[in-house]
């Protein structure tokens, strides 16, 4: 009889989660659903608000990635008024976008993530947590808290806080980089560099130990997306559109953000709030792709700075064609981080941050407007449709966590399918934790994804073909 | 292979990173951390105490806001002496429901309670550092096993019966702010010189709102 597995909740990511892992009559694995039980529904009550008013709204939407929101909702709003903003902007709201990719991906890896492969897979969740690294490696600790820190000190410097800046407008920014900020940015490189530099030395230990998990966690064909320059080369805010298969050739390239409705269907699942965009021409589910460090660097032809291209090229030697393990998001986010703080050091000698030239100024000239910008966890799109008077008609948010919906159901049962063969209709332990961390390989920001709230628990159901709850586990 | 061993040649950042045996340089005699999300009505009390005590200008007091408590606080948290932790607290039976969610608001509160609740903090290591946010007192644990210091430490809540999308406060939100804010300066006053009592009023919660963006 075919069975189902439910784990609820998921711990360390953002939000509320449960995954159903379906069993077949013969008691292996069918197939997994990722769900996300919570709602609060931006794209809705936004209607009828000022679009100047959606960066600051829309960056409430999660206390970690605002940046994020802020700048893509910026640009929509660039869009609406139908200017180019000025370069100095142009060039602040990039390096906060490079603070955030910093801070982010810095928590993601030490915190979130490293104490699952550096403490082993089978220690108790109550111990599996920083703790457990700092009992292990005080300094590697403290290394990273720093790095995150550095990250959110740059969002601070230009944003005058943390979380939630209302800096980034429609037009421009409201402020330029200070001198004092430019020499604290400039005196906190050299440890950023050294700490992202030893992260990566210790990730090349893992891969050599970690085979298994490079196979089985997330390690499937799918279509990559994100943001290229006009030559092909690493974007973060700005360029165009370009989607590469696993086989690493180029489907679909130089499409306008504007244009994505072309090339993205949205997919719903009745049993979660997450949306799950696809490829359009190849409908769903064969349409799925993943967005993020792993696909970001799939998609790009170099990094555009020395240090980071050397590393791009080691990382696209694991593939043939694209890399495919979603367990090799990692390694991207650490190549990520040098790529960011190389041009976070190439902007401390750019004068053209202290300019007083910051904003575009222009009343609606567009009732449309699409801005994208590459969040830390992949591709943000913010869709805005206004009246005459610049209210708000429509909104459409589509975030990197839905985006990988449909990769985060392929890890699941790929994880679930090498640990459950002819199961006894209980769910097997060392297989829950390495479930948690396929799905949190991708990061997800569940509060981002579903506009939802909240800390994310574990609820895990092993479900019969019949419907039948035959095993469950929470945690949190 | 143990963790341990596992990291122990790998890792040296070396001359660039702080010594962790240093002694902590102490730069606030008193910090108060204000979290909350300031959308959802009165759970942004917190952060708006931490704004309302900025604007005093209390000598040795230093505030920081936020939505979340996150790792990288346990380096500011080290370099205080005494830090208050703010937060709104849910009472049971509060108005939670969220718009368009169809959940169906509970009975209304029934409070006998004081304004705010006032508990003092150790560090509880033991605690699971959840997802980007973390508990007070696993924020103290991480500042004294990774910074050297867990200040003395308390934990200062105000009762949210209203937890929906909004800005504005209840009755009993705006008591508990006036209430924390009294507490904070008569800890100031005891621990920061005696000068925080001469300091300026505080203004009304709600006057003080400002925009989103202007």
């Amino acid at each position: 009889m075919a069975k189902r597995i439910v784990i609820d909740p998921v711990t360390r990511i953002e939000g509320h989660a449960k995954i159903s892992i379906f069993m077949d009559d013969a008691g292996n694995v069918a197939d997994a659903e990722f769900h996300v039980v919570e709602f609060r529904g931006f794209e809705k009550f936004c209607e009828g608000r000022p679009y100047s008013e959606m960066p600051g709204i829309t960056q409430r939407i999660c206390g970690i990635c605002p940046v994020s929101h802020t700048l893509a909702s910026a640009k929509a709003g660039d869009a609406i008024m139908a200017v180019s903003i000025p370069p100095a902007a142009d060039k602040l709201r990039r390096l906060l976008n490079l603070g955030q990719f910093v801070q982010s991906h810095a928590l993601s890896f030490f915190h979130l993530s490293a104490p699952d492969f550096l403490l082993g897979w089978d220690t108790p969740p109550a111990q599996r947590n920083v703790f457990g690294i700092i009992a292990a490696n005080k300094e590697l600790a403290r290394a990273g808290i720093r790095l995150r820190q550095f990250g959110q000190e740059i969002i601070e410097i230009l944003g005058g806080k943390k979380v939630h800046p209302a800096w980034a407008v429609p037009g421009g920014v409201r402020s330029n980089l200070s001198a004092e900020g430019r020499a604290r940015i400039k005196a906190w490189l050299p440890e950023a560099y050294a700490t992202t530099n030893v992260a990566l030395e210790l990730w090349k230990k893992i891969m050599k130990s970690h085979g298994r998990e490079i196979q089985i966690f997330g390690n499937f064909p799918s279509l990559f997306m994100g943001l290229v320059t006009p030559d092909g080369s690493w974007e973060h805010h700005g360029g165009k559109l370009r989607f590469t298969d696993s086989s690493g050739s180029i489907i679909a390239d130089q499409i306008d953000v504007a244009n994505y409705k072309d090339y993205i269907g949205e997919a719903v699942q009745n049993t979660s709030y997450l949306k799950s965009p696809y490829y359009l021409p190849l409908g769903c589910p064969e349409g799925i792709y993943r967005v993020g460090p792993l696909a970001r660097l799939n998609v790009a032809e170099q990094m555009g700075v020395p240090k980071a291209d050397e590393e791009l090229k080691k990382f696209k030697k694991l593939g043939r064609g694209a890399v495919t393990s979603s367990f090799l998001y990692h390694y991207a986010r650490l190549i990520e981080i040098l790529a960011s703080l190389e041009y976070i050091e190439r902007y401390m000698d750019d004068p053209e941050l202290s300019s007083d030239y910051l904003r575009a100024d222009a009343g609606i000239n567009s009732l449309h407007g699409v801005g994208a910008s590459e969040a830390p966890r992949g591709t943000l799109f913010h869709d805005y449709t206004v009246d005459c008077d610049g209210l708000l008609k429509s909104v459409n948010l589509i975030v990197a966590t839905g985006q990988n919906n449909l990769a985060m159901n392929q890890t699941v049962a790929q994880i679930a399918r090498h640990y459950i063969k002819g199961g006894n209709g209980q769910i097997p332990e060392p297989m829950l934790n390495r479930v948690e961390h396929g799905i949190r390989c991708y990061d997800p920001c569940l509060s981002c994804s579903t506009h939802a709230v909240g800390q994310m628990p574990l609820h895990v159901q092993m479900i019969a073909p019949d419907g039948r709850v035959l095993d469950e586990k929470m945690r949190g | 292979m143990p963790a341990e061993k596992f990291l122990a040649g790998c890792f040296s950042v070396g001359e660039f990173l702080m010594n962790t045996d240093a002694p902590v340089k102490i730069e606030a005699e008193l910090l108060v951390i204000g979290y909350g999300n300031s959308l959802r009505r009165d759970d942004g009390v917190g952060p708006r105490v931490a704004e309302a005590v900025e604007e005093l200008h209390l000598p040795g007091v230093r505030t920081l806001t936020c939505q979340l408590l996150t790792p990288e606080f346990a380096d500011p948290i080290a370099r205080a002496r005494r830090v208050i932790f703010v937060d709104a607290e849910i009472v049971q039976g509060s108005e939670f429901k969220v718009p368009g969610s169809g959940i169906p608001n509970p009975e209304p509160a029934t409070l006998n309670r004081e304004p705010i609740r006032w508990r003092k903090l150790e560090p509880g290591e033991t605690s699971q550092l959840m997802a980007h946010s973390a508990d007070p007192r696993t924020m103290l644990a991480l500042a004294r096993d990774v910074f050297g210091h867990a200040p003395e430490a308390w934990w200062l809540t105000i009762p949210a019966l209203h937890l929906g999308f909004g800005t504005d406060y209840s009755p009993e939100a705006e008591a508990g702010f006036h209430a924390a804010i009294v507490k904070i300066k008569e800890l100031a006053g005891k621990f920061c010189g005696g000068h925080a009592n001469k300091c300026k009023a505080v203004g009304n919660l709600r006057a003080v709102e400002k925009p989103v963006l202007s």
